[in-house]
């Protein structure tokens, strides 16, 4: 096989991080290609977590679809909440102890899915416990049932290899990693690397080194390796094994970042976390990392330090991103070169804190009062994140405009192998900056439309959210008012002109394509999955993947439009409202009258998608995908 | 080797398994249980516990309870009760920002 | 209503996410008493909350809750009792919601002394998002959830709130709930804001600030025979001075109890009475607007107010 499917499921708190990294980096080892995603919910301990991984041996997969080749089961809400999701001959890992736990007496699951389970259960003929459902599955959906004892396993540890109390969760962990790696062959180098790179302390490795061996041993023993993958053909030099918000931290790195001001906020902080991490980039520079008391001190802090010259950005999310709209139109006014890295969650308001959506497009495009540029750009999938975060700054500086910076929670909470980036091609372009040895210097020189920009501390300057003059100082003439708002709003013309039709999109698929997708952000990687399977079908389906928001693909999108005919365009996006092809209507008077949308916090899944295409091609001009706990 | 005198503390998470403070091992909660803050002395100790903390959580339910009468019945059930779990320093790194 | 409440009636089904042995659950539980020992009006009590573990308290009693947005719990408070005097307000907040992105507000609040209580969930972290130092957690510690010390210095809440206004302060601690219970009720019957500084562990992200840590620590004010109450205007500055010198004790000292308590300043509710004389009497939120569909300002009514815009012509 070369294409496995997983679901680790357990309480937040529990393990289910350990058990992850511990599969994932065995499989990158081995040179697998592997994308892992986090389903969790707004709760510190005991709500149920999951995830959700798609392992390729011919490919760096960026999708994630159903069924899934195994559910393992820390506990047993995750058999309760995902026994559906096992494709029939599948793998169900479970704690045999909890044989008779039933789905009625677990209070951190949610009402809404107990009553489903209740109907559900009741058709099913299923007595909702855990040992039923075991039964159910395996008598009517060829299941193979992995029961393991954990209170055995753990007192087995115990008596061999002492335990370490404090670490007491990291041993479920490896009880679950162990029996995954043994029914999917993993390599015992491999896990070893993982183990080891996992827990570096002497004795925890040497206690979790033995608990996987006597958990490989019993299921191997009984199961063999069955689901075990191909050799992987994967050819790359090398890769990155990172969370979206660690790829941008790097990135930022790269792209020169030297300061950057944030307010905690799911799912953007992760990202200054690790900048912190980096934050002396090995004792030969200085990225300032500020955490402050808010979004509206962050944003400010950020505009003031890009003043002085230093690259600089905030990292936040919807709730957040509103704080910072009044500081963003000072920016715009003053010219300043800031960038918004604007993680999407569910909203609108507290929302969804831990899930996502794409449903701050407009917001981005749109927000603050009055007018004034900026550029907005949008990635799909981890490599065009860690490209598209280091040009955000050379726009930025280039035009002399504040730049968000779309990607989403999928993004940041999903794990992904990505080939190493390619330094060597990266330019760092700072603009139009003031010479030295200059007299009267005017920030706001009007002979340009992007003036030449010195820093605070090489001249005098002024800067001011009022109107102004050349220098910087309040000016409420009607003439320079037309003036000083022109040259501003010239430098969309120059954005227009400058950046190219083919940065701001990418098309994938058939060239007589029988439907069309629109969509943007996370959307690419089941877009592309779903093209290959629709095809299979004799569908010939393409992926019109929308980059940049401002300025807008409209050449390309008319010019497709007008030769498939607009009734073959369907809107994909994770919002209620097909935000994207709102703005092509505006763009381009183009109206897409068709749209395929999710909004339940939960990322497009292939599976769903093919099927939502499919329905579309029959007539239905509005579908609305809820797949996934 | 038993000691009358031992505590038992309940992982947080996995309420299985916990910890025998004064023999230092790792034990199952169906071992452990008589050995937890409230097996002796139930009504005096779940008394004092609601007087300065205010709770006492049960570990079954997975619910503080703020009531004596409601504390007695769950006790009464052979549900295991504390106020002290296992120290546990994986479970910061295990979960996510999530607000 | 007739029969007498207890707190199983102020507790909703709502399950109770907070991390097992959590603080929260000791502030929890004194509200609880508080309200039955009260006996408030569910319908007219209001919890008011943030963003932050301390935010879901509202989901967990059974009166009116409004889970409000970070750092803003404050304004939401004050809009809903200056609209209606009538109803008791409980705000339950955060350290970082309250003083981090919600200074301003809290200062606010001072200056006003709308009649409402603010408890502030103590826990010196960010909770909900992974652990960062809040606003009150001292310079250069380093609980283990954060990668690197503490850069920020703590601000003082009992001293920053002697200096905004607040004319009932107090400190609790989560493990002594009767105590805690006492501050809540006093405060609730004070006129006036009333703030409530309660020290609350955090048993995933602060393996400082523990049980242990505070039980060996605080000690009761009025035990030791603090008079908190200023007995005249004059001696204000005075007593605020003292009970700030006192917020700043440390050698391991934790004092918990009612720090100051100032009766001599008017409510704004009382401010807005001196202006409108039927405030009191008739809220906002009560205020009749129309009859049988027609606005309550007839055209006479409006010649009468607006006069000075007005000419009429004779036909």
């Amino acid at each position: 096989m070369n294409e496995l499917r997983y679901i680790l499921g357990g309480p937040q708190g529990g393990g289910l991080e350990t058990l992850s990294e511990l599969l994932s980096w065995a499989y990158a080892h081995a040179g697998y290609g592997v994308i892992s995603d986090r389903e969790y919910f707004s709760n510190i301990k005991g709500r149920h977590s999951y995830i959700h991984a798609t392992v390729s041996a011919t490919e760096l997969p960026r999708h994630l679809t159903y069924p899934v080749d195994v559910v393992a089961a820390m506990d047993a809400e995750t058999v309760f909440t995902h026994f559906d999701d096992l494709r029939d001959g599948g793998y169900i890992i479970y704690n045999s102890d909890d044989d008779n736990v039933s789905f009625t007496s677990i209070p951190s699951m949610e009402r809404d899915l107990r009553e489903r389970l209740t109907s559900e259960f009741k058709e099913l003929g299923v007595d909702g416990t855990v040992k039923s459902v075991v039964k159910y599955l395996q008598s009517n959906r060829k299941v193979r049932a992995v029961g393991l004892s954990f209170k055995e396993l753990l007192m087995e540890i115990e008596k061999r290899e002492g335990i370490v109390p404090s670490q007491a969760s990291r041993y479920i962990s490896t009880i679950l990693a162990g029996a995954v790696a043994a029914i999917t062959g993993i390599n015992e180098e491999d896990l070893d690397y993982s183990l080891k790179r996992r827990f570096v302390r002497e004795d925890l490795y040497r206690h979790n080194r033995a608990m996987a061996n006597i958990v490989i041993e019993a299921v191997k023993g009984q199961f063999g390796s069955e689901l075990k993958l191909d050799k992987s053909s994967v050819k790359v030099p090398g890769v990155l094994v990172a969370s979206g918000n660690d790829i941008i931290a790097m990135a930022k790195t790269v792209a020169g970042v030297r300061f950057q001001a944030y307010y905690p906020i799911t799912p953007a902080a992760d990202e200054s976390f690790t900048l912190e991490e980096y934050e002396a980039l090995s004792g030969e520079g200085s990225i300032v990392v500020f955490q402050t008391e808010d979004e509206l001190a962050a944003i400010n802090a950020a505009i003031g330090a890009a003043l002085t010259g230093a690259r600089s950005s905030v990292a936040t999310s919807g709730p957040g991103f509103d704080l910072m709209v009044e500081g963003l139109g000072w920016a715009g006014q003053n010219e300043v070169p800031v960038v918004v890295t604007y993680y999407q969650r569910g909203g609108p308001s507290t929302g969804q804190p831990t899930r996502g959506g794409q449903s701050d497009l407009l917001s981005s495009v749109f927000a603050s009062h009055g007018e004034y540029p900026r550029i907005v750009l949008a990635s799909g999938d981890h490599e065009e994140t860690f490209y598209d975060a280091i040009d955000a700054f050379n726009y930025a500086e280039t035009y002399q405009v504040p730049v968000i910076h779309l990607v989403d929670k999928f993004l940041a909470n999903t794990i992904a192998t990505i080939p190493l980036p390619n330094l060597d091609g990266i330019r760092i372009v700072r603009g139009n900056l003031a010479p030295k040895g200059l007299s009267g210097y005017k920030r706001f020189d009007l002979s340009s439309v992007i003036s030449p920009r010195a820093f605070l501390g090489d001249y005098v300057m002024w800067y001011s959210g009022d109107e102004h003059d050349e220098y910087g100082h309040i000016d409420e003439d009607p003439i320079n008012r037309i003036r000083m708002f022109d040259k501003r709003m010239k430098k969309l013309d120059m954005i227009e002109k400058e950046i190219p039709e083919e940065r701001r999109y990418s098309y994938f698929g058939s060239e007589r394509p029988d439907i069309v997708m629109v969509g943007w952000g996370f959307v690419k990687g089941a877009a592309l999955k779903a093209i290959e399977e629709l095809n299979g079908e004799g569908i010939k389906a393409s992926y019109y993947h929308i980059r940049m928001f401002i300025p807008f693909p409209r050449e390309s999108i008319t010019k497709i439009a007008r030769e498939v005919g607009v009734d073959k365009l369907v809107a994909v996006e994770h919002n209620y409202q097909a935000q994207a092809s709102r703005l092509v209507a505006m763009n381009t008077g183009i109206t897409i009258g068709k749209s395929v949308v999710k909004y339940t916090g939960r990322p497009i899944y292939v599976h769903e998608l093919v099927n939502a295409i499919k329905n579309i091609m029959r007539g239905s001009v509005r579908e609305v995908m809820s797949y996934g706990a | 080797m038993v000691n009358e005198n031992d505590e038992f503390v309940p992982h947080a998470i996995h309420t299985w398994f916990g910890y025998l403070k004064v023999r230092g091992v790792i034990v199952t909660r169906d071992e452990g249980a008589k050995y937890g803050q409230y097996a002796r002395d139930t009504q005096e100790r779940i008394k004092n516990a609601l007087s300065t903390y205010g709770w006492v959580y049960c570990v079954d339910c997975r619910k503080p309870l703020f009531d004596l009468n409601e504390a007695l019945e769950h006790a009464k059930r052979g549900h295991l009760l504390t106020n002290e779990f296992m120290r546990d320093e994986v479970a910061a790194e295990e979960v996510p920002m999530v607000s | 209503m007739a029969r007498k409440l207890t707190i199983n009636d102020y507790k909703t089904n709502v399950w109770v996410d907070w991390c097992p042995g959590c603080g929260n659950f000791g502030i929890l539980s004194a509200m609880y008493q508080a309200f039955a020992d009260l006996q408030l009006d569910p319908e007219k009590t209001v919890v008011v909350s943030g963003i932050g573990c301390s935010g879901k308290t509202s989901h967990f009693i059974n009166v009116s809750g409004v889970h409000t947005l970070h750092g803003r719990s404050l304004p939401y408070a004050e809009g809903i009792k200056l609209a209606n005097p009538d109803l008791t307000v409980v705000v339950n907040v955060g350290d970082g919601d309250l003083l981090g992105i919600g200074a301003a507000h809290f200062v606010a609040l001072g200056r006003r002394n709308v009649d409402l209580v603010v408890i502030m969930h103590n826990n010196t972290v960010y909770g909900l998002t992974k652990g960062q130092a809040s606003p009150t957690l001292a310079r250069g510690l380093h609980p283990k959830a954060l990668p690197k010390p503490n850069l920020q210095d703590a601000v003082n809440p009992i001293g920053l709130a002697i200096a905004s206004g607040y004319t009932f302060i107090a400190r609790g601690y989560a493990a002594r709930v009767q105590h805690l219970k006492e501050l809540i009720k006093k405060a609730i019957q004070h006129k006036g804001s009333a703030f409530i500084d309660v020290l609350q562990p955090c048993v995933t992200y602060d393996n400082i600030h523990t049980y242990d840590y505070y039980n060996k620590r605080v000690y009761d004010l009025q035990e030791e025979g603090w008079d908190p109450i200023v007995k005249s205007l004059e001696e204000f500055p005075q007593k605020a001075a003292q009970a700030l010198i006192k917020s700043y004790e440390g050698d391991g000292r934790i004092p918990i109890g009612i720090f100051l308590v100032n009766p001599h300043v008017p409510t704004f509710e009382e401010r807005y009475a001196q202006r409108l004389p039927n405030y009191l009497k008739v809220p906002p939120a009560k205020e009749p607007i129309e009859v049988d569909g027609k606005t309550v300002i007839t055209m006479r009514r409006f010649k009468e107010l607006f006069g000075k815009y007005i000419i009429e012509f004779k036909q």
